[in-house]
């Protein structure tokens, strides 16, 4: 809460002209934003030119921002904006070289021989990052920035019906998966000590 | 462990120790500095209308499509880029500042027109693509300066009389204005007179309605037509002022 107040603060000061009270906006929510769209884009250099492009886009439309609401999640919107936008970038750039589909599918078939190893927690993030991308991004959003499901929809600009069905759909998916990698580890593990197939 | 709590583990693990390289909050302060330099360049293109509506008290007679606001905004080929509504409202301006100039002393008119221009100043500057003027790219002292000549501006114009808003013929555009000349020039000129000046002003609508179907047109076009435009002004001068007319040349 008192965060949240400083951050009001700040963000007066910067629309009053004080430059050094928008790099301390930046101080305060740079890092969780720039984790989120690391995980969502999967590399470093794009989710640091993703950031750079979002607080200078936050900055040049701070006056429209409405400051009775919260601001990281405005933030995070402009973020996921500016994420679609290199996403659409690199999928053209793929395929203008003409690798798109190898590299799905290489992908794919990658993750399906290696999830029977894959149990333990980083397995899991593995099979989040997986997920189609709106299914990943709500599960961004909720598990590791914590949002409740009103300020998704908010960020997202979709309706809450949705967002309620896509956290269902994500966690019967990650559900389903792991079901799955743990029944063919026992299999596995069964047919490693001797054990029959049945 | 249910799951939703594995996954909120799982992911504060992964995203452990991801951190922007420090010089990145540098390079982000820097491009904000540029990119304000960059947009004041651009804004000083357009004229601060909205400060005519704010801070200028109502006006007395108004005689057409006079230059007085162009001493304090810049050139009336400025306006001619604009749209209609900021046409209209850059005249509203003019109307008021010759009721001003009518209704108050030398000395009061020049500092009326000193804050003004300080204003306009302050509003070129700071103004958004929509002629909005946007606070958030101005510093402390800028705003503060603002406020105070807000407040000047208002005891400056107060006392000025606010005729009766139906008395105050409704703005027009250039175009409009010019095309009221000819109707009025048949009137006031002699035949032969007429004759040059309707000529010049039919160029001079021409390349309004250049402007008007093409309000993005290159740089070379545009200084063209504007150079062309400002030579049919002049032209024109000795016919406005045979017509009660005081049409400053554009810049």
């Amino acid at each position: 809460m008192k965060r949240n107040t400083d951050l009001d603060g700040l963000i007066a000061r910067t629309l009053n002209g004080e430059t050094m009270a928008y790099a301390e906006v930046y101080e305060q929510t740079s890092d969780s934003l720039y984790q989120t769209i690391r995980f969502l884009v999967g590399n470093a250099e794009d989710a640091q030119d993703i950031v750079q492009e979002t607080y200078l886009e936050a900055h040049r439309y701070l006056h429209r921002f409405d400051r009775s609401r919260p601001f990281r999640p405005w933030l995070m919107g402009i973020a996921l904006r500016q994420t679609k936008a290199c996403r659409k970038r690199r999928w053209l750039q793929l395929r203008k070289i003409g690798k798109a589909a190898q590299y799905g599918r290489a992908q794919e078939e990658d993750f399906s021989g290696q999830i029977a190893d894959r149990l333990d927690y980083n397995g899991l993030a593995e099979q989040i990052e997986r997920l189609p991308y709106k299914l990943k991004q709500i599960i961004v959003l909720r598990y590791l920035n914590d949002y409740s499901q009103e300020e998704m929809a908010e960020t997202l600009n979709i309706p809450l019906g949705t967002v309620k069905s896509r956290i269902h759909t994500a966690l019967e998916r990650l559900r389903q998966e792991a079901d799955g990698a743990s029944a063919k580890s026992s299999v596995k593990r069964e047919f490693e000590m001797g054990g029959k197939r049945s | 462990m249910k799951l939703e709590n594995e996954i909120r583990y799982s992911l504060q693990k992964k995203v452990q120790g991801w951190e922007l390289p420090i010089s990145a909050r540098h390079e982000l302060m820097q491009r904000i500095d540029r990119d304000r330099l960059k947009s004041r360049r651009t804004r000083t293109k357009l004229i601060p209308i909205c400060i005519a509506a704010a801070l200028i008290v109502p006006t007395g007679a108004f005689a057409g499509y006079h230059y007085l606001a162009d001493s304090i905004y810049g050139s009336s080929s400025t306006v001619m880029n604009l749209k209609k509504d900021h046409l209209e409202q850059y005249e509203h301006m003019e109307a008021k500042l010759q009721a001003a100039k009518a209704q108050l002393s030398e000395a009061e008119y020049d500092h009326l027109s000193k804050l003004l221009s300080e204003a306009a100043e302050i509003y070129t500057t700071n103004m958004d693509a929509s002629g909005q003027l946007d606070t958030a790219s101005m510093n402390k002292e800028e705003l503060n300066r603002l406020t105070e000549l807000e407040q000047e501006l208002r005891k400056a114009s107060a006392g000025i009389n606010a005729p009766d808003k139906s008395d105050i013929p409704q703005p027009t555009d250039y175009k409009t204005f010019l095309k009221n000349l000819l109707e009025e020039g048949k009137k006031s000129l002699s035949p032969e007179k007429y004759t040059t000046f309707s000529r010049l002003v039919e160029e001079s609508i021409v390349i309004v309605e250049k402007y008007e179907k093409d309000q993005e047109m290159s740089p070379a076009q545009d200084s063209e037509n504007l150079a062309r435009l400002t030579e049919l002004n002049k032209q024109l001068q000795s016919y406005f002022e045979e017509m009660g007319y005081v049409v400053k040349e554009a810049k």
